[in-house]
């Protein structure tokens, strides 16, 4: 029932929007919306594993931000190079999630203090990195440019990038047993237990794929744009917690979809649209979407309330 | 009960113990560290944290957080100076009610419609952020000789704020230790359902303390630009992770119904004189974000360890 509104609450927006703005209904508009919307569908693909295992993810914004400036800053030319800047992307990314896995995991520690101390270590790091100051290096390497702003059969690069991993989550979460074990663990850790499940790595591991996700999105974003200022970066995870919490993934566990999360993902990239098509000041979008995620919550809270 | 090992003792004295080491460290490295200047500045530093410290100590004994403390100081700050021309008196009391009526807002989505109070107040602070904008977009100056004669004056080596910080605290621990409100507060912490079958109104409890959060988190925003007679949209956004180290530092802890605001202070302190003493030292302020990270992270892992043993 609920996914549905969502998808109706989209098909209204747009028609809606369609009316309000020549420009809204265009081919252009909305290949843009859909490659704009690749770090924030990656990072809810990732925090939907999170919720799944009963988590929560703050650092993942700072993950991001991390890997963006490494990969920008490095600006690795030739395939050689560029793959051994991926993997090492990808290994720091895999040490912050395991960090972050390992203390929430292993020793029950309050996942939102860990993931907010987390965030502001690694935040600490891309400052140190930056001295504080927006990241700027010329895009050269062509396999950057690629990545970031080429076409493949006339879609963008990081369109198909997002939509392929978003296909690999939607199987994983689906039809894999290791996301049923999630879920049961995400909805009581004690039957969990009691099935003779490994509570401890199962959670750890959520935390692994969510530092992974950030780290790619991150990649994603270095590659196309050559200016990173690590304070803007912040809200991409913001609106991660919000597409999840609107397409009515359980902040509480045990619950959700990778369709759900496409859907509140879809909703908030073409929300970010609409308001900026408009001209709804920063401000303001940023006090709305704020109102949608409060609004998101407690829809959730009161669903939880009719099934029990 | 058994008889306390020496060393169980000295880790009830920890704080203060550390406070010492650091105060001893900091002299030695730097030579004009210790003198009355620099506890002066130490203690003109404590209020603005601090009195925010003083209600998201009681959200945590009644066994929840609040991390929208930081939108209400940003927010605070900037209305009180918007206000100034109405009078100072009417700007400084309509600031401290906006943050009481954002702490009933979180107070009565997270007791009554029972949301999760971290994801409550992380949403509200966004809002939050979104309105400050809405105020000023960059940092804004005022002269009101009053406002920043308070927020700067000493009273020897005591500043004003810093003396009105130390009165509150005594205060509110005394509330907490003998009236029925400090009783039942950490009676809910401790117990929900136990208090609630002992007739506690525990709803009316949980909306109560997250009033008394953002009333205080608007008083640190108010203190913060009386002593810098600016106010600024992106001020207070390291309040909330600053303030929740330094009370579990302190040793408050995240399970509720344990804690004082004493406790806090010390805390508050003890975060201030590394704060103080790193900058003295000219160490650039994102490895002491850094640092206040990794502190957190620790002071987590050994609390649990601690409680497990137990």
């Amino acid at each position: 029932m609920r996914a549905y509104t969502i998808w109706i609450f989209l098909a209204l927006l747009v028609l809606v929007m369609s009316f309000l703005s020549p420009n809204f209904l265009t081919s252009q508009n909305f290949t843009t919306v859909l490659k704009n919307l690749a770090p924030t569908a990656l990072l809810a693909f990732g925090l939907t594993l999170v919720f799944l295992g009963g988590g929560f993810d703050l650092s993942q914004g700072a993950t991001l931000i991390l890997s963006a400036t490494l990969i920008a800053s490095i600006n690795p030319e030739g395939a050689i190079f560029f793959t051994l800047t991926v993997l090492l992307i990808f290994f720091i990314a895999f040490c912050i999630g395991s960090f972050n896995g390992y203390l929430i995991g292993m020793h029950r520690l309050n996942s939102f203090i860990v993931t907010l101390g987390t965030r502001s270590i690694v935040g600490g790091f891309v400052f140190i990195h930056a001295a504080g100051m927006v990241v700027s290096a010329a895009i050269q390497s062509p396999i950057l440019e690629y990545i970031g702003l080429d076409r493949f059969l006339g879609i963008p690069v990081q369109t198909i990038i997002w939509v392929v991993i978003a296909v690999l989550c939607w199987f994983v979460v689906k039809y894999s047993p290791y996301a049923r074990k999630i879920a049961v663990v995400g909805s009581s850790v004690r039957v969990g237990k009691f099935s003779g499940l490994k509570v401890e790595g199962l959670q750890m591991s959520t935390y692994v794929f969510n530092g992974l996700l950030a780290g790619l999105a991150g990649i994603l974003i270095g590659c196309q744009t050559s200016h990173i200022a690590p304070a803007l970066v912040w809200h991409y995870d913001f609106d991660a917690i919000t597409a999840c919490a609107v397409g009515g993934i359980s902040l509480s566990g045990g619950k959700g979809t990778i369709i759900d999360t496409l859907s509140g993902v879809l909703l908030l990239g073409f929300i970010n649209n609409s308001m900026i098509m408009i001209g709804v000041p920063y401000k303001w979008q940023l006090i709305l979407k704020g109102l949608v995620l409060l609004m998101a919550i407690i829809a959730d809270m009161q669903s939880k309330k009719s099934y029990a | 009960m058994r008889e306390k090992t020496i060393l169980e003792r000295i880790y009830d004295f920890r704080i203060p113990l550390l406070i010492v080491l650091l105060v001893i460290a900091f002299s030695i490295i730097s030579s004009d560290f210790l003198s009355l200047r620099t506890v002066n500045t130490l203690l003109l530093l404590l209020p603005a944290n601090g009195v925010v410290a003083l209600g998201v100590t009681m959200v945590m004994i009644i066994g929840e957080l609040d991390l929208s403390v930081g939108g209400v100081v940003a927010l605070s700050g900037l209305m009180m100076v918007k206000l100034l021309p109405l009078g100072t008196a009417v700007a400084v009391v309509v600031s401290l009610a906006a943050g009481g009526f954002i702490g009933l807002v979180n107070g009565v989505i997270i007791n009554k419609l029972k949301v999760n109070s971290l994801i409550t107040t992380i949403a509200v602070g966004f809002i939050l952020s979104g309105f400050s904008l809405v105020f000023s977009e960059g940092t804004v100056f005022y002269e009101n000789k009053v406002l920043t004669g308070f927020g700067n004056r000493s009273l020897w080596i005591f500043p004003y704020t810093t003396l009105l910080y130390f009165i509150m605290t005594l205060l509110i621990q005394y509330v907490l230790q003998r009236s029925t409100f400090g009783i039942k507060l950490y009676a809910v912490g401790g117990s929900r359902i136990s208090s609630d079958y002992s007739g506690i109104n525990v709803t009316r409890m949980g909306i109560v303390v997250f009033i008394l959060s953002g009333l205080f988190a608007g008083l640190g925003g108010v203190l913060l630009a009386a002593r810098l007679s600016t106010a600024s949209p992106l001020r207070g956004s390291e309040t909330a992770i600053v303030v929740i180290t330094a009370i579990l530092l302190g040793g408050t802890t995240l399970g509720g119904g344990y804690g004082d605001v004493v406790k806090s202070l010390l805390g508050i302190l003890l975060l201030s004189l590394l704060t103080k003493g790193l900058t003295q030292l000219e160490v650039p302020a994102y490895y002491q974000s850094m640092i206040i990270g990794v502190i957190l992270i620790f002071l987590l892992y050994v609390g649990s360890r601690l409680s497990r043993r137990e």
